[in-house]
């Protein structure tokens, strides 16, 4: 090696880079959400003018995306780390119920919460072991849902629990304005995100969903991580179910299987991959923001709440359809990129 | 039948629950599924040997308002010596169909009440209990089970969702016409697609608002399947139309949806009536929150249908009734 070589500022090779349109696919999948948002919502400025383009408008939306992201944090993290938890809404129900009936015999406030919170990791931490055990997340979780959607109906003698005033603090008031819910999204947000891009338990914990031989042969503790996934989004789901009931000042044992679909649509529409591995937390917020600000636009300019379901499944489908487009014209791309480079030893 | 149209019967008596609980907390039932009235074991009837023995299929015991009315069921029929075997078809009609053919087969059956599944899918049912002579009761009007009327050994029972609609429109008119000059930006919160009745209702409702308070407009009809959601949706409503007067609600949940829109709006609504009329409604009305309810007379209604059952044991080839759930208007005023 020269002098002259080693002085000489390093400069890349042309091939090395990834080509523009390649870059710019890449930039749809991963962003293109948030530019979605951004184009629904300049689209409802203008044609839902004056009304949707307000500082309480805004905050409605983000009120009514609350519940949709708690419950859809739940099933992301779940399916990021490798497993669709099904139970979620009987956790909801069961943990509703339980802060209710703590709450209608005199227990402080706080012991409700922590105990319908403490419900879902102890949910969370059942369905992981019993999945670790080698049988389906799935099915397994459908048991759970069934045992808990039972268990609520008994503790609430199949009866709701009203007046739970007491929880209004996290249903209806406002705080700086903007409502308790909205608070508690962002800040279970911000956690989850830091926790899984920027904690070795959280990358862990991708890694586990993307690939669990792998993480298992490189002498990580794989199933820690599965059950944590299942802990986080049983802790999910029962937040997801008391702030339901701070809302309505109600705990309702019925578990309704809306909520996971629902969320499901919200992570799906956020690009999770549904084999695991990859999602982020961020877009499944704006997954959910996207579904409240199509609701909301659309009732405010008086048209009819069925075009606003229409509308969000066919997002969904041109969502999906989009990024395995996407996903098929980056790999062929790289793979010309690659032969090219290798045939002409540029590479 | 629809998950839709499942839970839109469920829904339709949604405010039984606490109602038929007053009646089985009067009661010496067990509480279990399957309860014995004091005294009563099978309890032959001298007459025509059927025994009192009330069979009850509901939709499914998971609802709370169809877990009340069966308690409520219990509890009264307890209270007049019969036994209630509750069933729990969990929304199945298939299972529905086979819970009862298995008990009707057992001859344990003195007579049965059923809120179909499916009404179609009873048709086999019906008949066997024509020809076992077991009265029987089933929620629905006679064309739902593919009749014209009224038949041996059947009693239907049915909302009369058309006086309902009727009821409420009235309300809000007369509400609005009092409070509002007889103008004013009306909202209703229809119930889901698929629910029973509820193109008659819709039309009677809005006809009568027009005939009661011409000056009144439904701006907007949403439907609404439960309290968080109707909360949020009357919300964006309101945002989109802050000079809303009055909410008319097809169900309790979408009423009780609009008080929480409102109040997280920093609003006041003016005229708000319902038909349903549960425990918590009722108490807002009569704390001046909401203007009126159409109460469906749950209580009432249960009690006519055993009634009409206990009776149609001493002749079951008799032709049966077609009764209708009564329904109230309950104000402020009482």
């Amino acid at each position: 090696m020269t002098g002259t070589a080693s002085t000489a500022a390093p400069t890349r090779n042309p091939a090395d880079v990834d080509p523009a349109g390649v870059r710019w696919l890449i930039f749809v999948r991963d962003r293109g959400i948030f530019v979605l948002w951004v184009l629904l919502l300049l689209g409802f400025s203008v044609w839902a003018n004056p009304y949707f383009a307000s500082l309480d408008n805004a905050i409605l939306i983000a009120n009514a995306a609350s519940l949709t992201a708690i419950f859809a944090a739940g099933v992301a993290v779940g399916i990021i780390c490798g497993a669709l938890d099904l139970s979620i809404p009987g956790t909801a129900a069961f943990g509703s119920c339980l802060c209710g009936v703590l709450l209608t015999h005199g227990w402080p406030t706080w012991t409700g919460i922590v105990a319908a919170l403490l419900v879902g990791v102890v949910v969370g931490l059942v369905n992981g072991l019993i999945a670790l055990r080698g049988f389906n997340p799935i099915v397994v979780t459908i048991g759970t849902l069934s045992v808990l959607s039972g268990l609520a109906a008994v503790i609430a003698g199949g009866y709701t629990i009203p007046g739970l005033d007491a929880l209004t603090f996290m249903g209806t008031q406002r705080y700086a304005g903007v409502p308790g819910p909205v608070w508690i999204v962002a800040a279970l947000f911000v956690l989850g995100t830091v926790f899984l891009t920027r904690t070795r338990d959280g990358i862990r914990m991708m890694a586990v969903g993307g690939n669990r031989e792998a993480v298992r042969r490189s002498g990580i503790h794989s199933d820690r991580y599965t059950v944590l996934g299942f802990v986080i989004s049983g802790f999910c789901a029962a937040l997801g179910g008391l702030v339901t009931t701070a809302l309505v000042t109600e705990a309702n044992p019925e578990a309704s299987p809306g909520i996971i679909f629902t969320a499901l649509t919200a992570v799906a529409l956020a690009g999770v991959s549904l084999s695991g591995g990859r999602g982020s937390l961020p877009r499944v917020l704006v997954g959910a923001l996207i579904l409240a600000t199509i609701s909301n636009g659309l009732t405010i300019k008086g048209i009819q709440p069925y075009w606003g379901t229409t509308v969000t499944g066919l997002l969904l489908l041109g969502a999906i359809g989009l990024e395995k487009w996407i996903s098929a014209t980056v790999s062929r791309r790289l793979v010309t990129t690659a032969q090219a480079s290798a045939h002409t030893g540029t590479r | 039948m629809s998950s839709a149209t499942r839970r839109g019967r469920a829904v339709t008596i949604a405010a039984v629950g606490s109602v038929a609980l007053l009646a089985a907390c009067g009661s010496s039932t067990s509480g279990t599924s399957s309860s014995s009235a004091a005294g009563s074991s099978s309890g032959s009837a001298a007459a025509g040997a059927l025994p009192k023995t009330l069979v009850f299929s509901p939709l499914s015991l998971a609802p709370p308002a169809l877990k009340g009315l069966s308690e409520g069921v219990k509890g009264y029929a307890g209270s007049k010596g019969w036994q209630v075997l509750v069933q729990d078809p969990n929304f199945d009609a298939t299972k529905q169909t086979q819970q009862l053919n298995e008990v009707l087969d057992s001859g344990r059956a003195g007579a049965a009440w059923v809120i179909a599944v499916a009404p179609k899918s009873m048709a086999g049912i019906l008949k066997a209990a024509q020809s076992k002579k077991i009265p029987i009761l089933v929620n629905g009007r006679p064309d739902e089970y593919g009749y014209s009327g009224a038949q041996p050994g059947i009693t239907f029972d049915y909302i009369d969702y058309a006086a309902g609609g009727k009821a409420l429109g009235e309300q809000m008119g007369t509400c609005l016409n009092q409070k509002h000059g007889g103008t004013g930006k009306v909202l209703f919160g229809v119930s889901t697609p698929g629910q029973a009745g509820k193109q008659e209702f819709e039309a009677a409702a809005t006809s009568a608002l027009k005939a009661t308070a011409p000056g009144a407009t439904v701006v907007q009809s949403i439907p609404i399947a439960d309290r968080a959601k109707g909360q949020t949706d009357i919300g964006n409503a309101l945002q989109g139309t802050p000079d809303l007067a009055g909410v008319m609600s097809s169900t309790d949940e979408a009423a009780l949806g609009a008080i929480g829109a409102f109040a997280a709006g920093g609003k006041t609504l003016a005229c708000n009536v319902d038909f349903g009329g549960n425990d918590e409604v009722l108490n807002n009305v009569k704390s001046g929150k909401m203007y009126a309810s159409v109460a469906l007379q749950f209580q009432a209604d249960m009690a006519q249908s055993f009634d009409t059952l206990a009776r149609m044991q001493a002749d079951p080839t008799a032709k049966g009734q077609i009764l209708t759930v009564p329904q109230k208007v309950v104000t402020s005023n009482g």
